[in-house]
C-alpha cells in the first residue's frame, strides 16, 4: 500500500484499520493524527462508536476518500464526466441509507456527529428530513415513534395558531 | 411501538434536520410533542413558497414569532406587496442574514424598490433576487463587505450610477449573474470589481446604444449569453487569470474584440457565427487546451479555421449541432477556407476529436471532417455521433475509415 494505515478500536473493542486519508475525513481523528502524532502500532480507541456503526463510518469515509482530489482533477475532467461521477457516488449513498434501520441511522448521525465528519452528518440529516417531508404530524410521529403528549385541546391551540402550515 | 430515538436527539442535530425542510413542514412539526413545540423558532434557515392568498401575512407573522439569533438564510418565493419586502428585509437584516432570495411577484404594482437597508448590511454573503419587479435604487455609496455571490435576475436598475454604486460597495463579490430583460433604463453597465472570479452575463434587452464594460482582473470563469446588437462596445479589460469562457449567440458586436479578450482561457466554448464578429488578428489563444464550437451558426466552419490557427496547445476539439439540420442559421453557405498551413496544435497536441451530430450531407462538415483526419498527427481517439442513426449513415461514416489518416493509432469511433 502507498498510503499510511492506521487502526481505529470501537467501544466494544473491534479493531479496524483504514487508509490514513480516509481516516481524516473525520476532523476529530485529523486532529489526534496532527497533534498527538499518532503511533503506528496503537489503536485510535473511540468510546463512542461501537463496531458494528464503525464499520459503516469506515465504508463511507473509503467511499469518499477520492473527493479531495476533485480540485486537481477538475482542470481536465470534462463536465458529462463530473456529472457522471457526482450520480455515481449519489447513488452510492442512496444505496447505503436505504440499507440501514432507523435506529442504526441515528447511531451512524451521533457518531459521524462525534467524529465530526461534516458529508456524513449532512448525508444521515438529509434521509431524515426526507421522512419528514410531505407527511402528516400523525405519520411522523408514527415513523419516529414519537409520543404525543400534549391534550387534546392543547394541540388544538397550537394548530389554530400556525393554522396556515397544517393547510 | 420503538424507542424515540429522534426526540433524544440534542437541538444542534435536530435543528440541523430542520433546516433542510420547508419552513412551512417545520412549523408543522411544534404539534408532534412538547419537545418539538418551540424547535422550529430556531431554525436558521427559512424558506417559503407561496401556497395561498395569505402567504406574505403568514411569512411576515412567522418571522415575528421566529427568534433564531442569527438568519443563515432566508429563501422567499411568493406574491406580495413592495411593503412586505421591506418587512423581511428589515427582520432579516436586525437577524444578520447570510443568504437572502427573492422570488416574487407584485400583482398590484410594477416596480418596487430594493429596501436600501440591505446594501449596508455586513453579514450578508448571498443574494439573490429572481424574476422580481425588484428595482435597485443605490443613489450613493453602499457597504456589504461579506457580500460573494450576487445574482440580479430580471431587476431594473434606476439608472447607470446605481449599478457602480452597488457593485463598488461589494468589496468581496467573487460570484455575479446579470440577467437583464426590460424595463431598461440602463444605457452603461459597468462591472469593476478587482474581486470577482465568476460573471455570467445573458441580456435579452436587444441593445440599442451604450453597452458594457467588464473590468475583473482575476476573473476565472466568465459566460456571456444573448448579448445583441450592442453596437458601442462590449468591453472586456484583461483578464489574465481567465480559465473558462462560454460565449453564445452574442452578435453584431463588430468593433469590438471580445474574442480577443478571452486569450488566456484553457477552455472555450462558443457559439458564434464569423459574420457577427470580429475575430481578432494576430491573437494567440497560448493556454487553450478544449475548445468547443456549436456548428448551427453560420459559417462557423471560418471561425474554426481561425480559432485553430491560433490555438498551439489544442488538445481536445468538439464539434456540437445543438438543434439538428433545420434549425441551422444558414441555408446558402459560404465556402471553407481550410487553414493555409496545417495549424500547429495538429502537428503537437490535437489528440481528441469528437463531433456531435455530425451531418455527413453538408459538403462542408464533409471536408472539415476529412481535413482533421488528414492532417492531425497525434489524434488518438475521433468520435462522430449522427442523430437518428440510420444504415446509410453509418454507411457514409464508414467511408470516413477510408480517409487516410495522419496518425497510425487514431481510434475512429462512429455512435
Amino acid at each position: 500500500m502507498s498510503s499510511n494505515m492506521i487502526m481505529l478500536k470501537s467501544s466494544d473493542g473491534a479493531s479496524f484499520e483504514i487508509e490514513e486519508a480516509a481516516a481524516r475525513k473525520s476532523k476529530i481523528i485529523a486532529n489526534m493524527i496532527e497533534v498527538e502524532c499518532v503511533d503506528e502500532d496503537k489503536a485510535i480507541p473511540l468510546q463512542n462508536v461501537t463496531g458494528n456503526i464503525l464499520a459503516l463510518v469506515i465504508e463511507y469515509c473509503n467511499k469518499h476518500i477520492v473527493d479531495d482530489d476533485d480540485d486537481v482533477a477538475t482542470e481536465e475532467a470534462s463536465e458529462e464526466e463530473e456529472e457522471a461521477k457526482k450520480k455515481k457516488v449519489d447513488d452510492w449513498e442512496a444505496e447505503f441509507m436505504n440499507s440501514m434501520s432507523l435506529e442504526t441511522m441515528f447511531e451512524l448521525l451521533l457518531a459521524a456527529n462525534y467524529l465530526n465528519i461534516k458529508s456524513l452528518i449532512d448525508l444521515v440529516c438529509q434521509t431524515i428530513a426526507n421522512n419528514i417531508k410531505d407527511k402528516t404530524p400523525e405519520e411522523v410521529r408514527k415513523i419516529f415513534s414519537i409520543e404525543n403528549d400534549f391534550t387534546p385541546e392543547e394541540e388544538e391551540e397550537i394548530r389554530k395558531e400556525n393554522a396556515w402550515a397544517f393547510g | 411501538m420503538g424507542k424515540d430515538r429522534i426526540s433524544e436527539l440534542h437541538d444542534a442535530l435536530l435543528l440541523e434536520i430542520l433546516s433542510l425542510l420547508p419552513t412551512k413542514t417545520v412549523i408543522a412539526t411544534s404539534v408532534l410533542s412538547k419537545r418539538w413545540r418551540s424547535l422550529w423558532k430556531m431554525v436558521p434557515k427559512l424558506e417559503f413558497e407561496f401556497d395561498n392568498q395569505r402567504f406574505a401575512h403568514n411569512v411576515g407573522r412567522s418571522l415575528l414569532l421566529h427568534k433564531a439569533p442569527v438568519l443563515e438564510s432566508l429563501h422567499v418565493t411568493g406574491v406580495c406587496d413592495g411593503v412586505d419586502v421591506g418587512l423581511w428585509a428589515g427582520i432579516a437584516f436586525a437577524r444578520n442574514v447570510r443568504e437572502f432570495v427573492l422570488q416574487l411577484w407584485f400583482p398590484f404594482t410594477n416596480s418596487v424598490r430594493f429596501p436600501s437597508s440591505l446594501f449596508c448590511c455586513d453579514t450578508l454573503e448571498t443574494l439573490k433576487l429572481k424574476n422580481a419587479y425588484i428595482q435597485i435604487y443605490v443613489p450613493c455609496r453602499v457597504s456589504m463587505k461579506s457580500l460573494r455571490t450576487l445574482h440580479l435576475e430580471s431587476v431594473t436598475y434606476k439608472d447607470d450610477e446605481s449599478i457602480c454604486n452597488l457593485l463598488s460597495g461589494c468589496p468581496n463579490l467573487e460570484d455575479l449573474v446579470v440577467h437583464r430583460g426590460y424595463p431598461n433604463k440602463v444605457v452603461n453597465f459597468v462591472i469593476v470589481v478587482p474581486s470577482l472570479k465568476r460573471l455570467l452575463i445573458k441580456d435579452c434587452t436587444n441593445g440599442r446604444n451604450g453597452g458594457y464594460v467588464i473590468n475583473a482582473p482575476c476573473l476565472k470563469y466568465l459566460q456571456i449569453e444573448s448579448l445583441k446588437g450592442y453596437d458601442e462596445f462590449c468591453l472586456i479589460e484583461n483578464a489574465p487569470e481567465l480559465v473558462e469562457a462560454n460565449i453564445r449567440n452574442v452578435s453584431k458586436i463588430v468593433k469590438e474584440n471580445i474574442l480577443g479578450s478571452l486569450k488566456s482561457a484553457k477552455r472555450l466554448s462558443l457559439a458564434l457565427s464569423p459574420l457577427e464578429i470580429k475575430c481578432p488578428s494576430g491573437a494567440i489563444f497560448y493556454q487553450l487546451v478544449c475548445l468547443e464550437m456549436y456548428t448551427h451558426k453560420a459559417e462557423w466552419w471560418n471561425l474554426l479555421t481561425f480559432m485553430l490557427d491560433s490555438s498551439p496547445k489544442l488538445q481536445v476539439l468538439k464539434l456540437i449541432d445543438q438543434k439538428g439540420e433545420f434549425d441551422k442559421e444558414f441555408k446558402d453557405a459560404g465556402k471553407w477556407n481550410q487553414p493555409k498551413y496545417v495549424p500547429e496544435c495538429f502537428l503537437s497536441h490535437l489528440e481528441i476529436f469528437a463531433w456531435t451530430r455530425y451531418d455527413w450531407r453538408r459538403e462542408e462538415e464533409n471536408e472539415v471532417a476529412t481535413y482533421i483526419l488528414r492532417n492531425a498527427r497525434l489524434l488518438k481517439k475521433a468520435t462522430f455521433s449522427t442523430i437518428p442513426t440510420e444504415s446509410k449513415e453509418k454507411h457514409m461514416l464508414k467511408e470516413m475509415n477510408g480517409v487516410v489518416k495522419a496518425s497510425n493509432s487514431c481510434h475512429l469511433v462512429f455512435e
